[in-house]
């Protein structure tokens, strides 16, 4: 049985259609990136999933069975807590104190000696190291980023997709980019949103970070960026 | 706080004595308009247990006031930020309180809770509860949308929301609504005290207008400016070590 299954689904702002007809059906650990231009409603697809807040109206079904957790574009870090306090936010919610597993995490991303630092002391890409400690901490079976990497220079993104890569293994993820090069690196399938609807998934090819880019993954990146600029 | 801090106040302060005195000896104003800068020194030297006497009693209303019109505007705020039906019907009763000048209705403040302490700590609680509402349901309602999306995306309640993410992210706020109720308390607590009191320095300073004693008055100024300079740099000294981030956030 699929993790999430979209059928038919359409969102509309108002009368005003945003996302029409997506269908979906993602399976356990399977990977899959939505790629689309700004401002194409991506991000509110991301949030109707989750089951947030949201001024949107649906059309269709939506069945998630799966636990989710969120990784935002913005590090969303608390400043008044510290660097393992924001790692362990999932469990301190539930009124816990900081569990074991939290220090693995931040271990994990290399940032243990950061552990009692207020995270507006750290660089961008540090903190969004932490973001991710924070969203592996949480035992979910599907990760949902939303352009996690947008805001962080090129080095720390090519970084950050690597611990990404790691922890996503026996886990199913929904990558929300508007970067070819990070679908293509991230996820096994990859939708286009194209006239504000999903294009037939293009096959990824598993680049590695320091892989050639080889003729085919050059030809399949040039047909990504054709449907989006459709 | 460096020397060169201290020595800039220390001459402003010398300039603005200077000033004080020159001006009562270019316009030749008797003693009886304005008192001199060494005879308000010796009101205070030689008045200080009177002057003491009755800053005690200002003093407590502006703590009390400060305490019940701060605390009010937060609870108010957070009612408004958790009901939309309790908002709805709070927000324009608001509204209609500040449209009433408070200084207007001070006499009926004195005559139904009398001439003691309550009425002046109801002035000054009265004074700062809506700028102090209005700055905590601001600091409230304006979370990041992102923290609020995280939160619930780890399944927090509505109530673990506003203890651990709304009220701290609001503190930046409500630390500038302490700074305006503290400056507010004073205030009121004078104003209770002009329209019926026996004793405070406010009383003190209408009683000594009314006898001509000019450099009493001068001197329970000076005295209410010290106090509200004090109040003002120990919240904000307080408050940038409570909350440190303040500055830091984009």
């Amino acid at each position: 049985m699929p993790l999430l299954t979209l059928k038919h689904l359409s969102l509309f702002l108002e009368d005003e259609l945003l996302l029409d007809n997506l269908n979906i059906s993602l399976n356990f650990s399977e990977h899959i990136a939505i790629l689309g231009r700004s401002g194409c409603g991506k991000s509110s697809l991301l949030k109707v999933i989750l089951g947030l807040e949201h001024p949107f109206r649906l059309q269709g079904s939506l069945s998630c069975q799966a636990s989710c957790a969120y990784m935002a574009q913005q590090d969303a870090l608390l400043p008044w807590l510290s660097v393992i306090e924001n790692v362990n936010l999932s469990q301190r919610l539930q009124g816990n104190k900081i569990a074991s597993k939290a220090w693995k995490c931040l271990e994990q991303v290399g940032l243990l000696p950061f552990a009692y630092k207020k995270p507006y002391l750290l660089s961008g890409g540090q903190k969004q190291r932490v973001a991710l400690a924070r969203t592996m901490m949480q035992e979910t079976e599907l990760i949902l980023m939303d352009e996690p990497f947008s805001a962080v220079d090129a080095i720390s993104r090519i970084e950050l997709q690597i611990f990404t890569k790691k922890i996503l293994a026996n886990r199913a993820m929904i990558l929300i980019t508007h970067d070819p090069l990070e679908a293509l690196r991230l996820a096994d399938k990859i939708y286009v949103i194209q006239n504000k609807t999903l294009t037939p998934p293009f096959m990824s090819q598993h680049i590695g970070i320091h892989d050639e880019i080889t003729p085919s993954v050059s030809e399949l990146h040039t047909q990504l960026l054709q449907a989006l600029s459709l | 706080m460096s020397f060169r801090f201290w020595l800039k106040n220390m001459l402003i302060m010398l300039g603005l004595l200077g000033l004080w005195q020159g001006t009562i000896i270019l316009f030749h104003l008797p003693h009886y308009i304005v008192a001199t800068p060494e005879q308000v020194g010796q009101r205070l030297i030689h008045d200080a247990p009177l002057l003491w006497q009755h800053t005690q009693i200002t003093l407590i209303e502006i703590l009390l006031g400060f305490v019940v019109g701060f605390l009010l505007g937060l609870f108010s705020a957070i009612s408004l930020i958790m009901s939309k039906i309790l908002a709805s019907i709070l927000l324009p009763l608001m509204v209609l309180s500040q449209a009433i000048p408070i200084f207007a209705i001070a006499p009926l403040l004195v005559l139904w809770f009398g001439y003691g302490l309550t009425s002046k700590i109801i002035m000054a609680a009265l004074m700062l509860y809506f700028p102090v509402t209005a700055a905590c349901y601001d600091g409230l309602r304006h979370t990041p949308q992102s923290w609020l999306d995280i939160a619930s995306s780890m399944h927090a309640t509505p109530w673990t929301i506003l203890w651990k993410i709304r009220l701290p992210a609001a503190l930046p706020a409500l630390s500038s609504g302490v700074r305006i109720a503290i400056s507010f308390a004073p205030i009121g607590a004078i104003i209770g005290e002009w329209v019926g009191a026996s004793e405070g320095l406010g009383y003190l300073m209408l009683q000594a207008n009314a006898r001509m004693q000019i450099d009493l008055v001068f001197a329970a100024l000076i005295i209410l400016m010290s106090l509200s300079l004090c109040f003002y740099f120990c919240t904000d000294f307080l408050l940038k070590k409570l909350v440190p981030w303040q500055n830091q956030l984009s």
